[in-house]
């Protein structure tokens, strides 16, 4: 099972109007039982490309299969837990699992313990009476995620599903996914919080303008990024040298006399360091090596704003 | 497909049964209708019209025996006299005050000149107040035209003297001459029946409030749209069709326990406070179920269309709401047809509430029965068909936000 693999090949998708394609050939895969984040600004592709996954849209080429087999096509292979509260404020927590359980064919005893077993991994049990719409904004998202569970579904397609809760509600739903991953289930897991999804997956896909820039393991797309060696400064740099080291690496300055190169082997950095010193700064901190996870994204991304 | 179907009716009555505003709408609103026009139509359609009971006064200025039997001509059960007033002056102050609406001045001479000529122009006076409706100024008009006449011919037979033209006179009297006319309502023997205010007002507001389902239907459907149910019902693999299907037959039952309602209030209610009762004889029951069955499916796939079309509670208010008002108006609910002129008449019959409403008033006031209602049926049926294909088919394309 472990070897298997869960495959996104060459995803196109255009919305009927659209000057630009939502997925412009995406391609990536992540092995079957483990997690991956799945990253990208505002319309970068990501919900349409969950919405392909389960069949909410069809792809206008490529395919989505997990060992072969495309996934929108098997029944309760994949649940989505969409972005939004997707579920009716109006009846209570247990009314709505049984509606989205019996809608999914579940009933009777095999239902009841579905329900159960859905509520205790949210630990919903103590709100089971409440109106949904009563709930807090944490607890509506772990209900969010519980009617998700109640096929016990193989594969997880998590859309946003921290977005809008306090730390407390964040922890308990990172612990819960984490805890979902390692009993065995697939996920993919798109998110703005990249501690997130260094936290939980050791897989990650940075998507932009329907693209993905990079994919592979947390490791290997860290690694994609050259290395960055990190200084701070007493004083300003004087200006000479500025110029004299934006010749010759990609050099970013940032408040409080914080200077950033990248592209620097190890072996040169004593060297920026002591044309520091000579040009009369003293130098308060220094470190060299991998950047993290969102210096990665925004550099792929080229930091400039999506309001789309 | 059972188990699913079920899931949906079921979460579809459980969310309409805790929306208080929906349930006023489908069910106090249109009972407070049929109510309120039952008791306010009561006397005007009367089926013996000794309901409709206007006040007059003569101003007898002449005072001879001629003016003081048109005033005794003039009194009927649906006219009715009032005594007191002398001069011209106070009849037109109580008319201003708004305590009668009519007045009938006879002029000093009146006597003399009636007598030798009939015909002279502005012989009596109608004073009368504006507000009053066309109809009962009309009704007066030729009542009191008509006492003239009456008037004129008991002169001329008392002329020919005593023996022979007395007898006949003392018989020209309104009251004899209202029995010289008898009334049959046409329709099958044994269940037509001339229509009362409340045999008219419920089958209308019923048909009114059945329309207005569109408003908690719209507003489920909303719902679901911004808070990604029917996205998420969609990925948990139930179709377009389904989905159409678990809201319409709930709706329908919903619809069919409206018409129930409406008319225990027509036939218990209405009588608590005044009004007559509706009858409902046993054998129109199976087909006011059928024809109940069928506008119900009309009303509720309209409502689906609708609700598949709007995408804020603002426009399901103005498509849904107001668009029912011009259909009710259009299809004669708020304005009965037969005051329409004829061309407004020809257009009342675009209006699927018209269909319904010729459709029970083949029924309960004709007492058609079966053939009576099929036509209407029949184009009820095919307008939710097509409202219903037309849903489904907005919703496969994607032209609704799911």
């Amino acid at each position: 099972m472990s070897q298997d693999l869960l495959s996104f090949e060459d995803l196109h998708f255009r919305y009927p109007g659209a000057e630009a394609p939502a997925l412009d050939g995406v391609s990536f895969t992540v092995p079957v039982g483990e997690a991956l984040g799945l990253l990208g600004p505002n319309g970068a592709g990501k919900t349409t490309l969950l919405a392909i996954a389960i069949g909410l849209l069809a792809a206008d080429r490529g395919r989505i299969t997990c060992g072969g087999r495309p996934i929108a096509a098997v029944r309760g292979l994949a649940a989505l837990v969409p972005q939004d509260n997707a579920f009716y404020p109006m009846l209570t927590v247990r009314e709505n699992l049984a509606f989205f359980g019996q809608v999914q064919g579940l009933g009777g005893r095999f239902l009841r313990e579905r329900e159960a077993s859905a509520l205790a991994s949210t630990q919903l049990g103590d709100f089971r009476n409440r109106r949904a719409g009563q709930l807090s904004g944490g607890l509506k998202r772990r209900l969010n995620l519980a009617i998700g569970l109640l096929a016990d579904p193989p594969i997880l397609l998590l859309d946003e599903p921290t977005v809008g809760v306090d730390p407390q509600s964040r922890h308990f739903l990172l612990e819960t996914i984490g805890g979902l991953q390692r009993s065995g289930r697939t996920i993919i897991y798109t998110s703005h919080y990249m501690e997130e999804v260094e936290a939980l997956c050791a897989h990650v896909a940075i998507l932009d303008q329907g693209r993905a820039l990079v994919s592979g393991t947390l490791g290997e797309v860290l690694a994609s990024a050259p290395p960055v060696f990190s200084m701070r400064l007493g004083q300003e740099l004087p200006a000479p040298l500025r110029a004299e080291w934006a010749g010759r690496c990609a050099l970013v300055s940032l408040p409080g006399h914080r200077y950033q190169l990248s592209g620097i082997p190890m072996e040169d950095t004593g060297a920026f360091l002591a044309g520091a010193r000579a040009a009369g700064c003293t130098v308060d901190s220094w470190s060299w090596g991998q950047q993290h996870l969102d210096d990665v994204f925004l550099q792929l991304t080229r930091h400039t704003l999506r309001d789309d | 497909m059972a188990r699913i179907l079920m899931a949906l009716w079921r979460k579809e009555w459980l969310a309409l049964s805790r929306d208080r505003f929906g349930l006023a709408t489908l069910f106090v609103m249109p009972a407070v209708f049929i109510l309120i026009m039952s008791l306010a139509l009561r006397d005007t359609l009367r089926p013996d019209s000794s309901g409709l009971q206007l006040k007059y006064a003569v101003v007898d200025l002449d005072g001879t025996p001629t003016s003081r039997d048109l005033a005794e001509l003039l009194a009927t059960r649906a006219f009715v006299s009032e005594p007191g007033l002398a001069t011209e002056a106070g009849a037109r102050q109580a008319i201003a005050a708004g305590r009668l609406p009519f007045a009938v001045l006879v002029p000093r001479g009146f006597e003399e000149r009636f007598l030798a000529e009939a015909g002279a122009p502005g012989l009596v006076t109608l004073q009368l107040d504006p507000t009053v409706a066309a109809m009962a100024r009309s009704a007066f008009r030729q009542h009191l035209v008509g006492v003239l006449g009456t008037l004129k011919a008991k002169s001329f037979l008392r002329s020919l003297g005593p023996g022979f033209g007395g007898a006949a006179a003392s018989a020209l009297d309104p009251q004899s001459l209202q029995a010289t006319v008898a009334e049959a309502t046409v329709g099958r023997a044994g269940l037509a029946v001339p229509p009362t205010a409340v045999q008219q007002t419920v089958p209308a507001w019923l048909i009114f409030g059945m329309f207005f389902v569109v408003l908690p239907l719209s507003a489920i459907f909303i719902t679901e749209r911004q808070h990604g149910t029917l996205q998420r019902q969609l990925s948990l693999g139930l179709g377009h069709g389904t989905l159409l299907l678990g809201k319409l037959l709930p709706f329908m039952a919903i619809n069919l326990i409206q018409a129930v309602l409406m008319l225990c209030v027509g036939v218990w209610l209405v009588p608590l406070f005044g009004g007559e009762a509706l009858t409902l004889p046993p054998a129109l029951w199976p087909p006011m179920a059928f024809m109940a069955l069928v506008l119900s499916f009309a009303a509720v796939s309209w409502a689906l269309l609708v609700a598949s079309v709007v995408r804020t509670t603002e426009q399901a208010t103005v498509f849904g709401g107001v668009g029912n008002i011009i259909l009710g108006a259009l299809g004669g609910i708020m304005v009965p047809r037969f005051v329409m002129p004829a061309e407004m008449r020809a257009l009342t019959n675009i209006s699927p509430m018209a269909w319904g409403l010729d459709g029970f008033h083949a029924v309960m006031l004709r007492g058609e029965g079966w053939s009576g209602l099929a036509p209407f049926a029949a184009r009820l049926a095919i307008f939710g068909l097509a409202a219903l294909l037309l849903a489904a088919g907005l919703a496969r394309r994607g032209k609704v936000h799911t």
